[in-house]
């Protein structure tokens, strides 16, 4: 059937050359858009994809809208000294994409918990709820019982693939969280989060099922043997240590760095699990690993989120980049013959965005595109599917009639015209802009998004006449005043390359992301 | 450089008279036997818009309505400093909100924020970039770089009671700053606008040392806190789902923020 196709194909593309060819003017045939775009066309008609792959990475970049796709991408080009506008993000040329609807059961815009619980189960659920079905009332622990999904990562474990999970957040907050959580709250990241209601009840925070995954998973599917989750790394220390000062690691930035409350210190637990497995929470720790020889991983980079990507030099005890930890994890996943999961998260894209600060949303998504080439460079493209997307959007718009080439993060300046256009107002206006939010404020050189949170919201028209918008502390002007910038209802987008990349096609429901990962590594076959 | 970025500060911590006035008392009485700098609670009464009594040397002024300025209101606002250590913290009554500091030992800020009335707290991110000008601010309200320019005119008292006076006159402030360099608090500090003549006082009304301190920052330690980059993806919570909405009222450490 396929073949078939490609041959019709074929044929009516020859008809037309040989038919109309001279109908083109030379201007036309010899024009680079026009024979770019028509390899483009062939290349396609050559694609072969195999429906079975050996391994899955699923990218997830949170908060990573189109028009944040479209700004990165300009971003990155100009960064490189070039326009922009003609390149695309390392994802952006793999060969199948589909359109993705993000809305919660209960939620028209959607938030990571819901999105997230969507793609790795395959079952739409409501906002807040980590890898529970609609069923559940958020934050009532006494409702989870019977309504529990189980996960792709559950299902690869149950299989024999390897696992890995990552992200730049908090390895605890809500995406990576439902990969290998249950919870009626997605801010049940420790004990001291939850109601003591939901503690009584049974239900265990979030970090806590991390670490307590692999006896977990067993105790619900009896006679099964897994081996537990093989890399985690992310931030969120203070979720795995108790509320105690002498519990401190090196890198502590608060007093106390834990939050628990129950006195329990999860990081001996883990390694107590697994005795040959390394704990690491800095930069040094993370280079030593030897991803020949290790088996299992745990890392926690930071007592919160980890930085910003722009902000990484500034950690304290040096953290990996995401591009660092999906080389390592690729290459220690990649030892079991079986093959393996590995979901990337890149959490900050999020963070920039709600603080308004379009620079250090799209430096991440930057390094977001660096990181997926990483896998796309360590990995066969014959047996490894690699799924590209996003949870949800953001309000972040690329606007005005900006001439090619203009500094993304610059001001408005018109075709045939070297000075800033002229709102009716008088005043230049920036190409990126956010509906809502914090609105305008320039803290210059600083790189962390989030110094915006100790200033007054500053919605409305600004004169930023003589200010230098493209620098990291700047952050767009806003509409609509809100303590935080707010995730956007609009589709997202679903790149894929690799075995079975070719079933994401159309515009798709979001839990359809899972049967694609299903589909590939027959997760559910006999 | 740092004046007029100083002068906007000043203008948030200022007194009345009546302050004065039980000040004298207070502090005398709870003296403490020896200097407990890092361990205390120091209670102050900022007055803005106070119309100063020598102002009437401007009525040649053409510019300047006076009768209309008599008219404004002064407000006064309290302001309590606890300091333990290396923890400060600033606390407003009225609002019942509290900005916590804690300087760590890589010298960075972390500020946490205290909303009694919501038995919540946000906690943002340690601040690496200007801590040590701002640490001096928010340890005894009074502006490194505002300090170091003034002069030293008097001295009273000794050991814990030293009382040292200072002044500065830029081209549109004058200073006044009565300094216990002991407990490197301000027992007064007065800005006066040349033009306007308004005044705006920090006022030192009453000193207290021992227990409450701790006992103070642990209540203030139970209560849960969120991180400000999660309060975009928690529109569920009332709390934060008030602030999403509104806004945070005031600024944490605006007053302590030193760009260029
Ligand atoms: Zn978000």
């Amino acid at each position: 059937m396929y073949s078939r196709w490609m041959l019709r194909s074929l044929i009516a593309s020859l008809l037309a050359t040989s038919a109309h060819a001279a109908v083109l003017p030379e201007i036309q045939k010899s024009s680079a858009w026009y024979s770019n775009a028509e390899q483009v066309i062939n290349t396609k008609l050559q694609q072969n994809t195999k429906d079975k792959a050996k391994n899955v990475i699923l990218f997830v970049g949170d908060g990573m809208g189109i028009s944040t796709l479209t700004a990165a991408r300009i971003l990155q080009g100009q960064m490189a000294g070039q326009s922009g506008e003609e390149g695309y993000l390392s994802f952006e040329t793999f060969p199948y994409s589909a359109q993705v609807k993000t809305y919660n059961v209960d939620a028209q815009t959607p938030d990571s918990a819901g999105t997230m619980t969507a793609m790795i189960s395959g079952v739409k659920t409501d906002v807040g709820v980590i890898g529970v079905d609609e069923d559940i009332e958020r934050g009532n622990c006494a409702t989870v019982k019977g309504n529990e999904l189980v996960s792709a990562v559950e299902l690869a474990e149950i299989r024999g693939l390897s696992t890995g999970v990552i992200s730049t957040a908090r390895i605890t907050h809500a995406t990576p969280a439902a990969t290998y959580a249950k919870s009626a709250d997605r801010n049940w990241e420790d004990v001291s989060d939850m109601p003591e209601a939901a503690a009584a009840g049974g239900c265990e925070d979030i970090a806590s099922q991390l670490v307590n995954f692999e006896k977990n998973l067993e105790m619900r599917f009896p006679g099964i043997d897994v081996d537990g989750i093989e890399v985690a790394m992310g931030g969120g220390r203070r979720h795995f240590l108790p509320k105690d000062a002498a519990f401190n690691s090196a890198d502590a930035r608060s007093e106390v760095e834990g939050d628990r409350t129950d006195s329990r210190d999860l990081t001996a637990e883990w390694q107590a699990t697994y005795e040959h497995g390394a704990y690491v929470m800095d930069k040094a720790g993370f280079d030593a690993i030897d991803p020949a020889t290790a088996t299992k991983v745990l890392g926690l980079f930071n007592e919160s989120h980890m930085q910003y990507e722009a902000d990484r030099a500034n950690d304290i005890a040096g953290e990996p980049s995401l591009s660092e930890m999906t080389s390592k994890a690729i290459d220690i996943l990649d030892n079991n013959d079986k093959g393996y999961l590995l979901v990337v998260e890149s959490g900050r894209i999020d963070h920039g965005h709600h603080a308004g600060n379009a620079y250090n949303a799209l430096n991440d998504t930057v390094e977001f595109a660096k990181a997926v080439q990483a896998a796309a460079d360590a990995t066969n493209p014959e047996d490894t599917l690699i799924l590209v997307t996003a949870d949800h959007s953001h309000v972040f718009t690329i606007a005005g009639y900006p001439k090619r080439g203009n500094p993304i993060l610059g001001k408005v300046v018109a075709v045939g015209s070297d000075e800033p256009s002229l709102a009716s107002d008088g005043m230049p206006y920036t190409t990126l802009g956010y509906t809502n939010g914090r609105g305008f404020a320039d803290l210059g050189s600083e790189t962390n998004a989030d110094a915006i949170y100790g200033i007054d919201p500053n919605a409305g028209r600004k004169d930023i006449t003589a200010v230098d918008t493209t620098t990291p502390g700047f952050h767009q002007e806003t509409t609509i005043p809100l303590s935080s910038e707010t995730h956007a209802g609009e589709d997202i987008s679903l790149h894929a390359k690799g075995p079975g990349a070719h079933l994401a096609q159309g515009v798709v429901e979001q839990n359809v992301v899972f049967h694609l990962i299903n589909q590939a590594l027959g997760l559910l076959n006999d | 450089m740092n004046i007029k970025k100083t002068v906007t500060l000043c203008l948030l911590v200022a007194s009345t008279q009546l302050a004065a006035f039980a000040h004298q008392q207070s502090i005398s009485n709870a003296s403490p036997k020896r200097c407990q700098a890092e361990q205390l609670i120091a209670h102050y009464e900022q007055t803005f818009g106070e119309h100063h009594e020598h102002a009437n040397i401007a009525t040649h002024n053409p510019n300047h309505n006076h009768n209309q300025a008599q008219q404004q209101k002064s407000t006064v606002q309290q302001l309590t400093l606890l300091r333990k250590g290396n923890r400060v913290a600033h606390y407003n009554p009225e609002q019942k909100v509290a900005n916590i500091w804690y300087l760590n030992r890589h010298k960075q800020q972390q500020l946490t924020r205290v909303f009694e009335r919501y038995q919540q707290g946000i906690e943002y991110q340690a601040d690496e970039l200007k801590a040590q000008q701002q640490w001096h601010y928010v340890r005894t309200l009074v502006d490194h770089a505002l300090l170091a320019s003034m002069s030293h005119q008097k001295a009273s008292g000794a050991g814990c009671q030293r009382l040292e006076h200072y002044t500065l006159a830029t081209a549109t402030h004058e200073f006044q700053l009565q300094w216990l360099p002991a407990l490197a608090l301000p027992q007064s500090l007065v800005v006066t606008d040349k033009q306007t003549h308004q005044t705006s006082r920090l006022q030192l009304v009453d000193i207290e040392y021992g227990d409450k301190v701790v006992e103070q920052f642990t209540v203030w330690d139970a209560l849960p806190t969120t991180d400000y980059a999660d309060v975009g993806d928690n529109e569920n919570n009332p709390f934060l789902a008030k602030m999403i909405n509104q806004g945070f009222s005031g600024s944490p450490n605006a007053h302590a923020h030193h760009h260029h």
